[in-house]
């Protein structure tokens, strides 16, 4: 293998990998790099692909650089990075000795550095690119940054450790959903195209999406294609694609938590609301940082009490003429859905002490959470 | 600050003897019996042949054959230890509990009502004897340390008041070991350094004591010179619920640890019911029953601990917590002694609702659970078990119930 990168190309393939390589060293060969070149018909065309799983996750990305010789090695994907990251903005040359040494030349600098055979690094999956759609990456991250917060990191709850991804029956729409037991976020998008394997549904990985995230907000191509067969996701953008293997599980029947009734609700706005609270929450007790929300006529009040510290309160105006009600929260799970919506108001509803409550923003019916609340 | 330090004498062994009244006079040691059998406590009659707690049952029973060997019960000592606290509680409110039967009492400022504290000690004595029928010795000073080590002094059945002024001359000519966290190791270290005795630490350069033994020498040089900065604690909630066990002969076999495991988790799940809590860690303690050094610490020590979706207080989310853990420490070799503790706990106020129905028979589960503690509080522990469990065979018992300033 012989090849010629451009230092910065180089450095943003190896950058992207980063999170997916192995960190806890179960299997050595999956804290290195896959890198592979290959030669373009032209003279002095080529590609060098850069590939890292960690058998849930993979991620590849070709870049175009001058290839001699095709060829393919492993190397620890954190020295590399380390080294090209150091390197100037030059040409940095590649070459493999037969040893599976890799030299690398930039500018006066040079490297060799132990690498092993690409043999030995586990294969990544092949994805047919007719199964799948392609979708705006703007709006994938949306629905991601909407539920995300809220999926269990639970390990012992499987099922619930990622989002889930269906479409609705009766409008078509793709929806996104995620719950830890606690709290519940839910997003509906129309695509305005198929998504195939996505008849039953299929949960991603916390993981996986977050790499997904990562990628749709990368700023080089405006839309994804993604696809899901049988139990890995795929998804597509620009010269980088992802493989997530998805959680094989049920996820719980959702629907039924999600309340109907509503017998207190008023429209709030975000920002008053949130900074109140994060004031509030400051001197609530520090495991269960419960904050009370007692609702008169008019007015919310906003309570804590941390028997080390001391106490708070907040008061905001609100039109509210319903009944009287006193409900706790953890206050990171409400900071967390008030933060999510992105919305300017929301309205927010309830129907009793120990019953969820339901945060639906003005603006968008289409979008909703649920946070169920402490014991007072 | 006037502190007490009140200690019962000879506690699990006068309590046999109170209710054995043909026991009395005689060496009475009470602990296990089986072959690994430990020394819990033993009475003064016992003391004379050598014999002393965590002493292990065959040597008490080489010094002393004819001693009454008594496996007692945690249960009537736990019902004894009630009332006495209740006695203690008239005295002050705050009254920091460190075991069944030895409290510290912040007594400051109660002249008005029991007149000095020497008096107060002595009605406070006066009237656990009268109610309980057991000695408890109480030491006073300024600080918990000395207070201590004065109770310790005063026993059996004594009083013993050491002024502000005369603690220097007091603590002076003690061992260093007196002091609270110089065991066996530090001890050594410091008497190869020439100190001998408390008086020789407070002399001493707190910079060479922290040479010696880090910043702990600090701490060991202050407590030395008197100064225990430490606070009666009342309202100190513990922390972490647990129960562990010795094995009569080391134990390879799942299931006998399974075995054990269950009757553990369903032993703490039953307390922290019974104390209206659940908890959110569970934690599996193991000592391998190979040896890697002298002296009772001597075995290698694993504690794995897992966190529960749901803070829970039923014996069976516990034990099954518990058994992958175990499955996870992926023995391979024999072990001595098996714990479940049980940490992260939480009270019904301030719990954090679930959005799903609970698991399918949870509903019944608690009202099974509830029913379990009705019996146990009526007939006692182990009146009713499961079916796939028999006690495991102990050679020691040892409820704990730990506080913040003891992690782990």
């Amino acid at each position: 293998m012989k090849l010629s990168i451009a230092q910065n190309e180089l450095q943003k393939g190896l950058a992207r990998i980063q999170s997916i390589v192995e960190k806890r060293n179960t299997m050595p060969i999956l804290a290195n790099a896959l890198i592979e070149a290959t030669k373009g018909k032209g003279k002095n065309s080529g590609a060098l692909s850069l590939a890292a799983t960690d058998l849930e996750v993979g991620i590849r990305g070709t870049h175009p650089a001058t290839v001699e010789t095709a060829g393919a090695v492993t190397a620890s994907a954190k020295k590399l990075f380390e080294i090209v990251r150091e390197l100037p903005e030059e040409p940095v040359e590649i070459s493999v000795t037969s040893n599976s040494y890799l030299e690398i030349r930039c500018a006066r600098a040079q490297f060799s550095l132990a690498g092993s055979s690409a043999a030995e690094y586990p294969t990544l999956p092949t994805f047919s690119a007719d199964n799948t759609a392609t979708v705006p990456s703007l709006l994938l991250g949306e629905m991601i940054e909407k539920t995300m917060y809220a999926a269990c990191t639970d390990e012992t709850r499987y099922n619930l450790n990622g989002v889930y991804l269906e479409i609705l029956e009766d409008s078509a729409k793709l929806r996104m959903v995620a719950t830890d037991g606690h709290r519940l976020s839910y997003v509906d998008r129309a695509l305005g195209t198929d998504l195939s394997g996505l008849s039953n549904g299929v949960i991603i990985p916390r993981k996986g999406l977050a790499e997904l995230k990562r990628l749709v907000d990368e700023d080089d191509a405006d839309e994804v294609a993604i696809g899901f067969d049988g139990n890995s996701g795929v998804a597509c953008k620009g010269d980088v694609t992802l493989f997530m293997r998805l959680i094989e599980g049920e996820f719980p029947k959702y629907q039924q938590v999600i309340p109907n009734e509503i017998k207190s609700q008023l429209v709030i706005e975000v920002a008053g609301l949130t900074q109140a609270l994060r004031r509030v929450a400051l001197l609530s007790a520090e495991r269960s940082r419960a904050v009370k929300f007692e609702l008169t006529e008019g007015r919310l009040c906003l309570s804590s009490n941390n028997p080390d510290l001391g106490e708070a309160r907040e008061e905001l105006d609100v039109d509210y003429a319903g009944e009287e009600l006193s409900i706790a929260f953890n206050a990171r799970y409400m900071l967390d859905a008030l933060n999510a919506v992105r919305a300017k108001e929301v309205h927010l509803g309830f129907q009793d002490s120990m019953s969820p409550a339901r945060i639906v923003p003005t603006d968008d019916d289409d979008s909703l959470a649920v946070v169920m609340p402490m014991r007072v | 600050m006037v502190v007490l330090h009140a200690d019962m004498d000879a506690f699990y062994a006068a309590v046999e003897q109170r209710d054995h009244p043909e026991w009395r006079g005689r060496p009475v040691i009470v602990g296990g019996t089986g072959p690994r059998g430990v020394v819990s406590t033993c009475s003064y009659e016992a003391r004379e042949f050598g014999v002393h707690s965590a002493m292990p049952a065959f040597e008490a029973r080489r010094l002393c054959p004819e001693g009454v060997f008594v496996r007692g019960s945690m249960r009537r000592y736990g019902i004894e230890s009630k009332r006495i606290f209740e006695i203690l509680r008239r005295f002050t409110p705050l009254v920091q509990g460190i075991s069944l039967d030895e409290a510290f009492l912040d007594v400051s400022g109660t002249e008005r009502l029991f007149g000095p504290p020497r008096k107060l000690a002595e009605r406070l004595r006066a009237e656990v004897r009268s109610e309980t029928g057991l000695a408890i010795s109480v030491g006073i000073a300024p600080v918990k340390l000395v207070a201590k080590i004065a109770s310790d002094l005063a026993k059996p059945d004594g009083l013993l008041e050491i002024s502000p002024e005369a603690v220097p001359g007091f603590l002076a000519p003690l061992p260093v070991r007196r002091l609270w966290g110089v065991g066996p190791v530090a001890g050594a270290r410091l008497a190869a350094a020439g100190y001998a005795t408390i008086g020789d630490l407070a002399c001493a350069d707190a910079k060479q004591l922290e040479a010696l033994l880090g910043a702990w020498g600090l701490r060991i040089s202050k407590l030395a010179r008197g100064e225990d900065v430490s606070e009666v604690e009342p309202f100190r909630e513990a922390v972490s619920y647990s129960e562990e066990n010795t094995f009569g002969g080391d134990v390879s076999d799942p299931r006998e640890l399974q075995a054990a495991i269950i009757a553990h988790s369903e032993a703490v799940a039953r307390r922290l019911r019974n104390d209206g809590l659940r908890a959110r860690t569970v934690v599996l303690k193991l000592k391998l029953a190979r040896r890697v050094a002298a002296g009772p610490h001597g075995y290698p020590l694993l504690s794995r601990q897992t966190t529960l979706s749901e803070a829970s207080d039923d014996g069976d989310a516990i034990s099954r917590a518990a058994f992958d853990l175990l499955a996870r420490a992926d023995l391979r070799e024999p072990v001595r002694l098996l714990g479940v503790g049980t940490s992260n706990l939480v009270g019904r106020s301030g719990e954090q609702l679930g959005l799903f129905a609970p698991e399918a028979g949870f509903e019944r589960r608690g009202r099974l659970n509830t029913a379990l503690d009705e019996l146990t509080r009526k007939f006692g522990t182990g009146a009713v078990t499961r079916g796939s469990i028999a006690a495991p065979e102990r050679a020691a018992l040892s409820h704990q119930r730990k506080r913040g300033e003891d992690p782990g």
